[in-house]
């Protein structure tokens, strides 16, 4: 029996109609989108000057736009640019089936699968937006609702559920209540599930490393959406986005039951052959961009670094293609793109590359875009891979008396230690070679410096918390050999003796250590 | 609220006993109109209530409509206005108050005698309709006008209204609540007949202000696409296919229907007990119970019964399902000690006049460190005249294992299981889901591609669902071939005249492995074809090392110097740097090709991958020959 006068649930605070500041709210939102609007249409006039006018301004409408391509993946200029020829397709497969959810109402859940910086936000913001362009035609009305999860930074399920509830809100012009509690927002997702359905309206969950979800205890998230999805009263899309490939199987068996299985692997770039993309690229190579036929790291930067129409029918345009495919062709650019198809890299690592040659080129005053600029842009890509033996090169005698210590300690088969052994192991060393004289407090608080640079690391749990207690902690050293000596060799003034004693020859005359 | 009319009754003679002359199945010949005229001339319109007369119905005593008096002096002369108690709804003059009251108070006033918490008083006089609804022994009754038919009355056809009743509190199944207004109705969902005579004077009910329809959510315009029936054959077997598209009737499960509707109609009968469902994922459970439930609806609402169905893993505690069933089932909202504080006593002590069922889904997630809400859960029923009935679902067959013995052994006595589904019986569900279909969608469907499917997911899970994810797929890659074919077909002749692909079935048994290669294959053969050079060494240093320390965990530092020595040199390329090394490492970590516990190079790293999976990657590489026999 159901009582038509049961008291208003707290909830309904999501459902209230139009309140006087939801107005407000909607029309400062008109205003924020005609503002973009006019900014947009500005940046394209920027543009059309470019065209027309001095060098530095057509270096700079370059340079906005491709950063600009390149680091937004939801912008306007990204949306024209060709997916690499592995993904065309799969973004065909996903249009198709997100378009059956929002027509048909057959819903679906899927796993997109690719490894870090392959593309899986690139591909799905680009399907997303098109579906959005072609089923939201008022704003302020969607048909479509997209909530974007993150389980990095909705990882516990309470703040998921707020999330969720805060984004269908915002979307679909409910006033949300941050106080509502974590079973009002359950509710309140269901609930909304449901109006929806019945308004001919439709969400996608896209929920960005999924695999958090997974590894919490109840799997709640993973399984009220999915469990939503097998009603026939609601009308929704859940797409996992993730790194790994095994996250499946880490469901709980009764989420795994209601999930589809279906899976989209995003190829990592493939660097032995050349992809050719079918019978599409011939039509499509005279008009606009050039279609990418290869996945070489070559193609792909000649594709990223590629300008639109607009500035590549200019003269300037012109020149700055042909620099651009001759600095690609240069045998130092070739050697090293090679020695990067040998580590791997993936599209995120070339976008790197190129923001980084972009931005040496904007530094510089005159000249195109050339060979030195790529390479100085690989340079600050490899620059991580070998940030430890900089690291080492710029240290104190004192901090790299102590970092021999700790490696010669660990040759002798002694992985862990604690400062005290250290300095035992560094006293020897000075007292054979006369060097200067160091106190044990100065040699702590060197060692605390070392550690917080992350070549050393504490073992033992919350050791930052033991005050001098923590000069007994067990310690290791994160830090090879090979790359101890790389540093010492570029340490512009290491004292001679700490060489020789990392080398591990005999200090002084009086005998070995 | 109720709130009494002004204008006098209409002078009518009703004929007393009118509920129990109500006919709840004598709709003959319906006749759904807006609005009907009595033989007086009065205009009845459907969405109006209306005071009925009921038994004790007395023409002369009641039929006069006069003022409320004041309680403090009798009189009904207005001497500057009545106040009303919020409490037991008696009439004061505002000067006849000890000490006397010059303004309207604000808020909800309380008469001296229920603001010193006295029992309240029923008024002197019942001289209004809505005292004698409210505190009269059957005397007047209250109903919604939903339409009208006519009903065979002495031979002849008479008009008479179809009508829901409004009850009081008191007399639903919770009984009168401290939450409840005094003035608070229920509607109730049966419909009755009525004959026109019984109804006396139009009465005007309201809903509380906020629990209006929400309608903020509509669509401007409907898409001429949206929600139009799938055209082609293949697309609606796809839509048949789907999940969402549950069968009104489930096959396959009439052995356990039976048992369950026979303790679902026991409950209904007011003996209470338990049930323990289990089965794996996708064997019906749920829906086996949503379907015995509907059919059991109609004899649960005659019987008053009420049915309560919660989802465990929709609530933010364990604990919370306490406050979930309260609030379901007295529709008022606690904390969950109180709300068990509220069931104990609901369900604890005396007789109870209405029986409830209670389905409690994924109920394993109810287990607490004390296991306290379970054993409440299941003693409750056991109570003398709790007339609570308990189902509960879960997929774990070992629920009674785990818990303790007391309530283990109930449930081992009340267990249902589902077995997962045999070949035949997915098969039968696969046909059953397309024979709704128009002839042409049920011709798409191969038989073998159904048995195969079926002989697939029977030998692994026997899990329904992924049956029809299953097929669901295969239909999408069908489509899509269709498609092409019909693209290519445009483009090789277009003048021809095409003859459309005919008869034979589209969704064939290739079809169906291609979607289940997709669906269920692991994809890190695809991952691993996909590593760079470095990172093949990387996986082979791996295995290497793992066979030189005898250990599966190896620590990277090591597996660096293994490469960077070892392997190298077999293949002709420069030892890789150990921050390179260590980037690559990162990078299979990431895809979980490799599992590593943290990113620094003291590391431990562990294939995640089959070594014969490593090994074949490295013989069909080309640049890797030597390596190959190192590996097997």
């Amino acid at each position: 029996m159901q009582s038509p006068l049961k008291r208003p649930r707290a909830d309904t605070d999501h459902l209230k109609g139009l309140s006087q500041q939801q107005i407000e709210q909607q029309q400062q939102k008109q205003r924020q989108q005609q503002d973009q609007q006019r900014h947009g249409a500005q940046r394209d006039d920027n543009l059309r000057q470019g065209l027309a006018a001095a060098p530095a301004n057509f270096k700079q409408a370059a340079i906005d736009h491709l950063v600009a391509r390149i680091r937004d993946p939801r912008s306007a200029d990204a949306a024209v640019l060709p997916l690499r020829p592995a993904l065309a397709p799969l973004e065909r497969e996903l249009a198709a089936l997100l378009s059956n959810v929002v027509i048909g109402g057959q819903n679906v859940s899927l796993l997109v699968i690719g490894e870090p910086g392959s593309g899986k936000t690139l591909l799905l913001e680009r399907v997303l937006g098109g579906l959005c362009r072609e089923h939201n035609s008022s704003p302020a009305n969607p048909t479509l609702g997209v909530v974007r999860l993150h389980g990095a930074l909705h990882g516990d399920e309470r703040a998921a559920f707020q999330e969720i509830a805060r984004q269908l809100c915002a979307t679909f012009g409910c006033t949300f209540s941050r106080s509502a509690s974590y079973d009002d927002n359950l509710g309140f997702l269901k609930d909304m599930l449901l109006q929806l359905r019945r308004a001919l309206k439709c969400v996608v969950f896209v929920i960005d490393e999924v695999e958090a979800y997974v590894r919490v205890a109840k799997q709640m998230v993973l399984y009220n959406l999915l469990d939503a999805l097998t009603s026939s009263q609601v009308q929704a899309a859940v797409l996992g986005v993730t790194c790994q490939w095994d996250v499946q199987d880490a469901m709980e068996k009764r989420v795994r039951s209601r999930f589809s299985s279906r899976r989209v692997l995003l190829p990592p770039l493939d660097h032995t052959k050349a992809r050719r993309a079918g019978a599409g690229a011939g039509r499509l190579r005279g008009c606009g961009p050039r279609w990418l036929a290869e996945e070489t790291p070559r193609a792909m930067l000649q594709h990223m670094l590629s300008l639109p129409e607009q500035l590549a029918s200019q003269p300037q345009g012109r020149s700055y293609e042909r620099e651009l495919a001759m600095a690609l062709d240069s045998a130092a650019v070739k050697a090293k793109l090679k020695e990067l198809s040998k580590i791997g890299v993936c599209p995120r690592d070339l976008a790197v590359i190129s923001t980084a040659a972009l931005s040496r080129w904007q530094l510089q005053h005159m000249g195109p875009l050339g060979a030195q600029h790529l390479l100085e842009g690989v340079d600050a890509w490899l620059r991580p891979l070998r940030s430890r033996p900089a690291a080492v090169a710029g240290m104190s005698a004192l901090q790299l008396g102590l970092l021999v210590a700790a490696q010669r300690l660990e040759d002798r088969g002694q992985g862990t230690f604690n400062f005290e052994m250290v300095f035992d192991e560094f006293l020897k060393a000075k007292n054979e070679s006369l060097g200067p004289l160091w106190r044990k407090p100065a040699a702590w608080r060197a060692f605390r410096d070392v550690a917080s640079t992350g070549l050393v690391q504490f073992t033992a749990a919350r050791a930052e918390s033991k005050g001098l207690m923590q000069q007994h902690c067990a310690a290791q050293l994160l830090l090879t050999r090979a790359e101890l000596d790389a540093g010492i060799q570029q340490h512009p003034a290491c004292p001679d003796h700490l060489k020789r004693w990392a080398r591990g020859d005999a200090l002084g005359g009086t005998g070995l250590i | 609220m109720l709130s009494p009319s002004l204008t006098p009754a209409p002078g009518r003679a009703p004929s007393p006993g009118a509920r129990n002359g109500a006919r709840a199945a004598a709709r003959k010949r319906a006749r759904m109109t807006s609005s009907c005229t009595t033989e007086d001339g009065d205009v009845i319109n459907a969405g109006e209530d209306y005071y009925v007369a009921l038994e004790n119905f007395d023409q002369d005593s009641h039929m006069e409509d006069g003022d409320e008096a004041c309680e403090a002096c009798g009189r009904c002369q207005l001497l500057g206005g009545m106040l009303e108690c919020g409490q037991c709804l008696r009439g004061f003059h505002m000067r006849c108050l000890r000490p006397p009251l010059r303004r309207v108070p604000e808020g909800e006033w309380l008469c001296p005698q229920c603001d010193a918490g006295e029992e309240a008083p029923r008024p002197s006089r019942l001289v209004t309709w809505w005292q004698r609804l409210l505190y009269g022994d059957e005397v007047v009754g209250l109903v919604h006008v939903i339409g009208f038919t006519q009903e065979l009355v002495d031979g002849e056809w008479k008009d008479a209204a179809l009508v829901r009743y409004y009850v009081l509190p008191q007399a639903t199944h919770v009984g009168r609540q401290r939450h409840h207004g005094a003035r608070e109705l229920f509607l109730e969902r049966r419909t009755m007949v009525e004959s026109l005579d019984v109804l006396l004077k139009r009465a005007y009910v309201r809903s509380p202000r906020g629990f209006a329809e929400f309608d903020g959510l509509g669509a401007e315009a409907i898409p001429a696409a949206a929600r139009a029936p799938p055209r082609d054959p293949l697309s609606e077997a796809h839509a048949a296919l789907s999940l969402a598209a549950v069968p009104a009737v489930l096959p396959c499960r009439d052995a356990e229907k039976a048992q369950l509707s026979a303790f679902v109609d026991k409950a209904v009968r007011g003996d209470g007990g338990v049930l323990y469902i289990c089965g794996v994922p996708g064997t019906g459970k749920t829906a086996c119970v949503m379907e015995v439930l509907a059919a059991a609806r109609q004899t649960a609402r005659a019987a008053g019964t009420q049915f309560v169905a919660l989802n465990c893993l929709q609530l933010p505690s364990p604990l919370h399902v306490y406050s979930k069933l309260w609030e379901r089932i007295s529709g008022q909202r606690l904390g969950p000690a109180r709300a068990r504080e509220a069931l104990q006593g609901a369900f604890g002590a005396g007789r109870r006049r209405f029986s409830t069922l209670i389905i409690l889904d994924e109920i394993d997630m109810l287990m607490t460190r004390d296991q306290a809400v379970l054993y409440n859960l299941f003693e409750w029923p056991l109570a003398p005249g709790a007339r609570l009935a308990v189902v509960g679902i879960s997929n774990t067959h070992d629920l009674d294992q785990r818990v303790l013995p007391r309530i283990g052994s109930r449930l081992t006595e009340a267990k249902l299981a589902f077995q997962p589904y045999s070949i035949q019986q997915i098969s039968g569900i696969l046909r059953g889901r397309l024979a709704a279909c128009s002839p042409a969608a049920r011709g798409v469907l191969d038989g073998q591609a159904m048995e195969l499917a079926a002989r697939k997911v029977a030998s692994e899970t026997g899990d329904v669902r992924r049956a029809l994810e299953l097929l669901r797929r295969a239909t999408e890659i069908a489509q899509y071939e269709q498609q092409q074919q019909q693209q290519q077909q445009q483009q090789q002749q277009q003048q021809q005249q095409q003859q459309p692909a005919g008869g034979g079935p589209l969704v064939r048994a290739s079809h169906v492995s291609r979607a289940q290669q997709e669906l269920f294959n692991a994809l890190h053969m695809q991952l691993l074809r996909g590593t760079s050079l470095v990172g093949r060494l990387l996986l082979v240093g791996i295995v290497l090392e793992a066979r030189a320390t005898g250990r599966s965990q190896v620590v990277l530092q090591s597996v660096m110097r293994r490469v960077q020595v070892d392997v190298c040199p077999l293949v002709d390329e420069d030892p890789p740097s150990d921050g390179v090394l260590q980037h690559v490492a990162a990078r299979l970590a990431a895809a979980r090709l490799v599992l590593a516990d943290a990113g620094h190079v003291k590391a431990r790293l562990q294939l995640n991958v089959a070594k014969d999976d490593v090994a074949a990657v490295v013989r069909d590489d080309g640049r890797l020959a030597r390596l190959h026999q190192l590996m097997g």
